[in-house]
Protein backbone atom coordinates (compact mmCIF):
# COMPACT_ATOMS: atom_id res chain seq x y z
CA UNK A 1 0.00 0.00 0.00
CA UNK A 2 1.48 3.31 -0.66
CA UNK A 3 1.87 6.13 1.40
CA UNK A 4 -0.40 9.07 -0.02
CA UNK A 5 1.05 11.37 2.72
CA UNK A 6 3.74 13.35 1.14
CA UNK A 7 6.02 15.10 3.15
CA UNK A 8 7.15 18.78 1.67
CA UNK A 9 11.19 18.49 2.44
CA UNK A 10 12.44 21.50 4.03
CA UNK A 11 15.24 23.14 2.04
CA UNK A 12 18.55 22.35 3.56
CA UNK A 13 20.00 24.82 5.06
CA UNK A 14 23.30 25.87 6.80
CA UNK A 15 24.92 28.86 8.90
CA UNK A 16 28.38 30.35 8.14
CA UNK A 17 30.08 33.03 10.17
CA UNK A 18 31.33 35.74 7.94
CA UNK A 19 34.43 37.23 8.32
CA UNK A 20 32.65 40.75 8.40
CA UNK A 21 31.25 42.79 5.08
CA UNK A 22 32.77 45.82 6.85
CA UNK A 23 36.26 44.47 7.41
CA UNK A 24 37.02 41.57 4.73
CA UNK A 25 34.64 42.37 2.18
CA UNK A 26 36.47 40.46 -0.86
CA UNK A 27 37.29 37.54 1.42
CA UNK A 28 33.51 37.11 2.25
CA UNK A 29 32.47 37.92 -1.36
CA UNK A 30 34.70 35.37 -2.71
CA UNK A 31 33.38 32.78 -0.51
CA UNK A 32 29.88 33.35 -1.13
CA UNK A 33 31.06 32.37 -4.81
CA UNK A 34 32.57 29.34 -3.78
CA UNK A 35 29.92 27.96 -2.09
CA UNK A 36 27.54 29.48 -4.91
CA UNK A 37 29.59 26.71 -7.08
CA UNK A 38 29.30 23.87 -4.41
CA UNK A 39 25.68 24.51 -4.65
CA UNK A 40 25.13 26.76 -1.47
CA UNK A 41 22.90 29.82 -2.11
CA UNK A 42 22.87 32.62 0.35
CA UNK A 43 19.32 33.85 1.55
CA UNK A 44 19.95 35.94 4.63
CA UNK A 45 22.75 37.69 6.43
CA UNK A 46 22.39 38.52 9.82
CA UNK A 47 25.08 40.10 12.47
CA UNK A 48 27.69 38.21 11.35
CA UNK A 49 26.39 34.99 10.28
CA UNK A 50 25.06 34.10 6.66
CA UNK A 51 22.64 31.55 5.84
CA UNK A 52 22.96 29.35 2.86
CA UNK A 53 20.36 26.84 1.32
CA UNK A 54 20.87 24.07 -0.57
CA UNK A 55 20.38 24.62 -4.44
CA UNK A 56 21.85 24.40 -8.01
CA UNK A 57 25.38 24.81 -7.89
CA UNK A 58 26.00 28.55 -10.17
CA UNK A 59 29.30 29.65 -11.20
CA UNK A 60 28.22 33.46 -10.10
CA UNK A 61 30.80 36.69 -9.02
CA UNK A 62 29.24 38.79 -6.10
CA UNK A 63 28.92 42.50 -5.07
CA UNK A 64 28.41 44.47 -2.40
CA UNK A 65 26.78 48.35 -2.54
CA UNK A 66 25.55 51.03 0.25
CA UNK A 67 22.97 52.89 -0.33
CA UNK A 68 20.07 53.75 2.33
CA UNK A 69 16.57 52.39 1.72
CA UNK A 70 16.89 52.83 -2.01
CA UNK A 71 14.11 52.42 -4.18
CA UNK A 72 13.01 50.06 -6.64
CA UNK A 73 14.68 51.65 -9.65
CA UNK A 74 18.29 50.75 -7.79
CA UNK A 75 17.23 47.10 -7.99
CA UNK A 76 15.98 47.83 -11.70
CA UNK A 77 18.46 49.19 -12.96
CA UNK A 78 21.08 46.61 -11.31
CA UNK A 79 19.01 43.46 -13.02
CA UNK A 80 19.26 45.01 -16.27
CA UNK A 81 22.73 45.49 -15.78
CA UNK A 82 22.82 41.43 -14.81
CA UNK A 83 22.98 42.06 -11.14
CA UNK A 84 20.48 39.68 -9.16
CA UNK A 85 19.37 41.17 -5.94
CA UNK A 86 20.41 38.91 -2.93
CA UNK A 87 19.65 40.28 0.18
CA UNK A 88 20.10 43.38 1.89
CA UNK A 89 20.67 44.00 5.22
CA UNK A 90 18.44 46.90 7.53
CA UNK A 91 18.07 48.59 4.21
CA UNK A 92 21.51 50.15 3.92
CA UNK A 93 23.67 46.93 2.83
CA UNK A 94 23.08 45.13 -0.58
CA UNK A 95 24.05 42.35 -2.25
CA UNK A 96 24.02 40.96 -5.67
CA UNK A 97 25.66 37.96 -7.88
CA UNK A 98 25.74 38.16 -10.97
CA UNK A 99 26.79 35.53 -14.27
CA UNK A 100 31.39 35.60 -14.10
CA UNK A 101 32.40 38.14 -16.77
CA UNK A 102 29.60 40.26 -15.85
CA UNK A 103 30.86 43.98 -16.05
CA UNK A 104 31.45 45.47 -12.84
CA UNK A 105 28.36 47.03 -10.70
CA UNK A 106 30.45 50.49 -9.99
CA UNK A 107 32.90 52.31 -11.52
CA UNK A 108 36.67 52.00 -10.31
CA UNK A 109 36.41 55.68 -9.96
CA UNK A 110 33.28 54.82 -7.68
CA UNK A 111 34.71 52.56 -4.86
CA UNK A 112 35.93 55.75 -2.76
CA UNK A 113 32.33 57.12 -2.84
CA UNK A 114 30.84 53.70 -2.33
CA UNK A 115 32.45 53.31 1.08
CA UNK A 116 32.34 57.36 2.46
CA UNK A 117 28.75 56.20 1.46
CA UNK A 118 28.74 53.22 3.70
CA UNK A 119 31.02 55.51 6.28
CA UNK A 120 27.93 58.31 6.51
CA UNK A 121 25.55 55.59 6.89
CA UNK A 122 27.18 54.27 9.84
CA UNK A 123 28.12 56.92 11.88
CA UNK A 124 25.18 58.47 13.05
CA UNK A 125 24.18 55.09 14.24
CA UNK A 126 27.77 54.49 15.84
CA UNK A 127 27.90 58.17 17.21
CA UNK A 128 24.30 57.70 19.41
CA UNK A 129 25.30 54.19 20.36
CA UNK A 130 28.44 54.71 21.88
CA UNK A 131 27.07 57.43 23.24
CA UNK A 132 24.23 55.48 25.29
CA UNK A 133 26.55 52.97 26.04
CA UNK A 134 28.96 55.71 27.75
CA UNK A 135 26.14 56.91 29.56
CA UNK A 136 24.52 53.60 30.44
CA UNK A 137 28.24 52.41 32.17
CA UNK A 138 28.30 55.42 33.70
CA UNK A 139 24.60 55.79 34.98
CA UNK A 140 24.33 52.20 36.04
CA UNK A 141 27.95 51.81 37.95
CA UNK A 142 26.80 55.67 39.75
CA UNK A 143 23.31 56.89 40.77
CA UNK A 144 20.93 54.00 39.32
CA UNK A 145 23.35 51.08 41.15
CA UNK A 146 22.76 53.21 44.56
CA UNK A 147 19.29 53.86 44.52
CA UNK A 148 18.75 50.33 43.84
CA UNK A 149 20.95 49.09 46.91
CA UNK A 150 19.38 51.78 49.39
CA UNK A 151 15.89 52.73 48.27
CA UNK A 152 14.14 49.54 46.84
CA UNK A 153 13.82 45.85 48.30
CA UNK A 154 16.77 43.37 47.66
CA UNK A 155 14.48 41.40 45.42
CA UNK A 156 13.45 44.14 43.70
CA UNK A 157 16.88 45.52 43.49
CA UNK A 158 18.04 42.41 41.91
CA UNK A 159 15.21 42.00 39.44
CA UNK A 160 16.24 46.15 38.49
CA UNK A 161 20.30 45.14 38.17
CA UNK A 162 19.22 41.93 35.72
CA UNK A 163 17.09 44.07 33.83
CA UNK A 164 20.03 47.04 33.81
CA UNK A 165 22.28 44.08 32.78
CA UNK A 166 20.15 43.18 29.40
CA UNK A 167 19.70 46.69 28.39
CA UNK A 168 23.45 47.36 28.75
CA UNK A 169 24.61 44.49 26.52
CA UNK A 170 21.96 45.15 24.18
CA UNK A 171 23.53 48.74 23.80
CA UNK A 172 27.29 47.22 23.73
CA UNK A 173 25.90 44.95 21.12
CA UNK A 174 24.46 47.82 18.93
CA UNK A 175 27.58 49.77 19.40
CA UNK A 176 30.43 47.28 18.33
CA UNK A 177 27.88 46.17 15.08
CA UNK A 178 27.91 50.00 13.80
CA UNK A 179 31.09 51.28 15.56
CA UNK A 180 33.30 48.70 14.48
CA UNK A 181 32.20 48.75 10.98
CA UNK A 182 32.46 52.55 10.87
CA UNK A 183 36.12 52.18 12.08
CA UNK A 184 36.96 49.75 8.93
CA UNK A 185 35.44 51.87 6.54
CA UNK A 186 37.30 55.35 7.46
CA UNK A 187 40.60 53.06 7.86
CA UNK A 188 39.72 51.73 4.25
CA UNK A 189 39.35 55.19 2.99
CA UNK A 190 42.33 56.12 4.79
CA UNK A 191 44.21 53.08 2.58
CA UNK A 192 44.49 50.69 5.31
CA UNK A 193 42.94 47.22 4.46
CA UNK A 194 41.52 46.57 7.59
CA UNK A 195 41.94 42.68 7.31
CA UNK A 196 40.25 40.51 9.71
CA UNK A 197 39.78 36.97 9.70
CA UNK A 198 38.19 34.69 12.29
CA UNK A 199 40.52 34.29 14.78
CA UNK A 200 41.37 38.47 15.35
CA UNK A 201 37.50 38.53 15.48
CA UNK A 202 37.08 35.76 18.46
CA UNK A 203 40.29 37.24 19.82
CA UNK A 204 38.56 41.38 19.69
CA UNK A 205 34.91 39.62 20.82
CA UNK A 206 36.79 37.70 24.08
CA UNK A 207 38.54 41.33 24.81
CA UNK A 208 35.08 43.17 24.53
CA UNK A 209 33.15 39.90 26.02
CA UNK A 210 35.69 40.05 28.70
CA UNK A 211 35.11 43.68 29.67
CA UNK A 212 31.39 43.69 29.35
CA UNK A 213 31.45 40.80 31.60
CA UNK A 214 33.50 42.20 34.15
CA UNK A 215 30.97 45.20 34.44
CA UNK A 216 28.25 43.19 34.41
CA UNK A 217 29.25 40.87 37.04
CA UNK A 218 30.34 43.77 39.03
CA UNK A 219 26.99 45.15 38.59
CA UNK A 220 25.21 42.21 39.92
CA UNK A 221 27.20 40.85 42.08
CA UNK A 222 28.01 44.31 44.04
CA UNK B 1 32.60 67.46 -12.58
CA UNK B 2 34.10 63.72 -13.04
CA UNK B 3 33.37 61.72 -15.70
CA UNK B 4 30.22 59.77 -14.92
CA UNK B 5 28.30 62.50 -14.29
CA UNK B 6 29.43 64.71 -17.79
CA UNK B 7 28.56 60.80 -20.01
CA UNK B 8 25.56 60.78 -17.70
CA UNK B 9 24.38 64.49 -18.15
CA UNK B 10 25.18 64.68 -21.89
CA UNK B 11 23.18 61.24 -22.59
CA UNK B 12 20.30 63.20 -21.02
CA UNK B 13 19.80 66.06 -23.74
CA UNK B 14 16.91 64.41 -24.20
CA UNK B 15 14.52 62.60 -21.95
CA UNK B 16 15.50 59.24 -21.18
CA UNK B 17 14.85 56.12 -18.92
CA UNK B 18 18.01 55.40 -16.72
CA UNK B 19 18.07 52.14 -18.49
CA UNK B 20 18.07 53.43 -21.38
CA UNK B 21 21.02 55.70 -20.44
CA UNK B 22 22.43 52.50 -18.71
CA UNK B 23 21.90 50.97 -22.40
CA UNK B 24 23.44 54.08 -24.11
CA UNK B 25 26.50 53.91 -22.16
CA UNK B 26 27.17 50.34 -22.67
CA UNK B 27 26.67 50.28 -26.50
CA UNK B 28 28.67 53.28 -27.12
CA UNK B 29 32.91 52.19 -27.22
CA UNK B 30 34.12 54.48 -24.06
CA UNK B 31 37.14 52.99 -23.46
CA UNK B 32 38.02 55.17 -20.47
CA UNK B 33 35.31 54.63 -18.32
CA UNK B 34 32.78 52.13 -17.14
CA UNK B 35 29.62 53.27 -15.73
CA UNK B 36 27.62 50.71 -13.34
CA UNK B 37 24.28 50.32 -12.22
CA UNK B 38 24.91 51.55 -8.86
CA UNK B 39 27.20 54.43 -10.09
CA UNK B 40 24.01 55.35 -12.76
CA UNK B 41 21.72 55.26 -9.62
CA UNK B 42 23.78 57.25 -7.06
CA UNK B 43 24.71 60.10 -9.57
CA UNK B 44 21.68 60.46 -10.64
CA UNK B 45 20.45 61.26 -7.44
CA UNK B 46 23.68 63.49 -7.36
CA UNK B 47 22.63 65.33 -10.23
CA UNK B 48 18.75 65.53 -9.75
CA UNK B 49 19.83 67.09 -6.39
CA UNK B 50 22.14 69.71 -7.46
CA UNK B 51 19.81 70.69 -9.97
CA UNK B 52 21.53 69.51 -13.23
CA UNK B 53 18.96 66.85 -13.64
CA UNK B 54 14.96 66.67 -12.81
CA UNK B 55 12.82 63.33 -12.97
CA UNK B 56 10.01 64.80 -15.43
CA UNK B 57 7.75 61.22 -14.99
CA UNK B 58 7.81 57.65 -13.54
CA UNK B 59 6.05 54.71 -14.82
CA UNK B 60 6.84 52.49 -11.55
CA UNK B 61 10.55 51.47 -10.94
CA UNK B 62 11.13 53.37 -13.83
CA UNK B 63 11.80 57.20 -13.63
CA UNK B 64 12.53 59.10 -16.95
CA UNK B 65 15.05 62.32 -16.14
CA UNK B 66 16.46 65.02 -18.58
CA UNK B 67 18.74 67.60 -18.03
CA UNK B 68 17.87 71.48 -16.50
CA UNK B 69 18.78 74.34 -18.09
CA UNK B 70 21.14 74.75 -15.15
CA UNK B 71 22.40 71.16 -16.16
CA UNK B 72 23.00 72.37 -19.76
CA UNK B 73 25.04 75.26 -18.70
CA UNK B 74 27.41 73.55 -16.58
CA UNK B 75 27.83 70.70 -19.81
CA UNK B 76 28.61 73.50 -22.02
CA UNK B 77 30.60 74.73 -19.80
CA UNK B 78 32.17 71.46 -19.00
CA UNK B 79 32.77 70.89 -23.03
CA UNK B 80 34.24 73.69 -23.25
CA UNK B 81 36.90 73.67 -20.03
CA UNK B 82 37.74 70.13 -21.94
CA UNK B 83 38.38 71.50 -25.25
CA UNK B 84 40.86 74.06 -23.86
CA UNK B 85 42.95 71.37 -22.40
CA UNK B 86 42.40 69.56 -25.24
CA UNK B 87 43.66 72.29 -27.48
CA UNK B 88 46.24 73.12 -25.44
CA UNK B 89 47.94 69.78 -25.13
CA UNK B 90 47.41 69.68 -28.58
CA UNK B 91 49.77 73.41 -29.22
CA UNK B 92 52.40 71.42 -26.85
CA UNK B 93 52.62 68.17 -28.75
CA UNK B 94 52.69 70.22 -31.91
CA UNK B 95 55.56 72.47 -30.84
CA UNK B 96 57.40 69.16 -30.41
CA UNK B 97 56.55 67.52 -33.59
Amino acid sequence: MSNSLSQKSLPITRREIGAGLAFAEEYDLQRLSKWAAEGWRLVKVKNMSMVLEQSAPEQVVFAIDYQDAPDAEYFALCATAGWQHVVSVEHVIHLFKAPLGTPAIFSVADMTTKYQRAARIFAKPAIWSSVALVLAVVGFFGWIQQWLVTNVNPMVALVGKIVATIVLFAIATTSIFTLLPWLAYRLRLAGMQFRMNRVVFVVIFTILGGILGYFLGSLILS
Amino acid sequence: MNDSQFYILAALVVPRHGYAVMQMLMEVDIQTIHIGPATLYTTLRQLVEAGLLERCASDGTSKIYVITTEGRNRLNDEIARKRAMVDFALQALDQYL
